[in-house]
């Protein structure tokens, strides 16, 4: 028992010294930490003491709000919130630009996506010029035995 | 023939990685093309497979925006691994995403189901119905 509470001293003040840099400043953070909290509530407990030093029974109201304050406070702040809240959600998607609106047809020639640089015919001359073209490519050896799948949208 | 204003960089570039990736995984090679067919749409994706180079291993998808029409043709050797079933799963697949408007998004799925079915290994010693 002697043995083990010994070593565990040991280790609690090997790990004090290893850790005597950080130590200081988790110190110095914890003693800000408290000085603004101290701050903070005796701010937020100031206008407290204030007011119940106004009148009698602490019943001063203050000046009042003018009406484009009321108007700021109670309309123009819930809209910036609004309209903060709007542009998170919106603003990604605006800075992409229009989506493909499918059903449209393409105004440029074909596209090809062709990682594997199997296309022979050039891009500009795919689209064939009349039935004959098709015709007579789709009679070529091999392509008679294609398969695959169609679909409409 | 610039592809810009149908598919921007990083649409092209995923369709790109999963026509890579499916090709990596089957041993195939997948070609997409975004074409006005003007007419028999699967006429014109036929004869573009059969201008493919190794179009018995090429997996040609066409896709024609205009007329709403998707063609997914395979070689000889690549319908062995990619079937008629595998085709019109993808093919399901592409054309409820662009029904939404998302052209590269159903087409990068497309890719990606047809690298899963053509992964498949064959099944040669017993017949098919």
């Amino acid at each position: 028992m002697a043995t083990l509470t010994s070593v565990m001293s040991h280790q609690v003040v090997r790990g004090a010294v290893r850790t005597v840099g950080s130590g200081e400043a988790r110190s110095a953070a914890r003693l800000v930490v408290a000085a603004g909290s101290v701050t903070i509530g005796l701010l937020l407990l100031a206008p407290a003491a204030s007011a119940s030093t106004g009148g009698p029974g602490g019943d001063d109201t203050g000046a009042g709000l003018s009406f484009v304050q009321t108007l700021l406070l109670y309309v123009g702040a819930p809209a910036a919130i609004f309209v903060l809240i709007v542009l998170l959600v919106v603003g990604p998607s605006l800075g992409k630009g229009p989506r493909h609106r499918t059903g449209a047809a393409l105004e440029t020639g074909p596209i090809w996506v062709d990682p594997a640089g199997v296309q022979r015919t050039p891009a500009d001359t795919v689209t064939p010029d009349g039935p004959g073209a098709t015709r007579r490519r789709a009679t070529e050896p091999g392509a008679s035995d294609q398969g695959g799948a169609s679909g409409r949208w | 023939m610039a592809a810009g204003e149908r598919l921007t960089e990083r649409e092209r570039a995923a369709i790109e990685r999963a026509a890579e990736r499916s090709g990596a995984g089957t041993g195939l090679t997948f070609t997409v093309c975004f074409a006005d067919a003007r007419g028999d749409v699967r006429a014109h994706a036929r004869s573009l497979h059969a201008g493919l180079a190794n179009r018995e291993h090429a997996v040609l998808v066409f896709v024609d925006p205009g007329a709403r029409a998707l063609e997914i043709v395979t070689g000889s050797e690549a319908r062995r691994r990619v079937d008629k079933r595998g085709a019109t799963l993808a093919t399901l697949a592409m054309t409820s995403k662009f029904s939404i408007g998302d052209l590269a998004g159903g087409v990068v799925d497309g890719l990606q189901m047809l690298g899963e079915s053509g992964r498949r290994p064959p099944v040669l010693h017993t017949d098919n119905p």
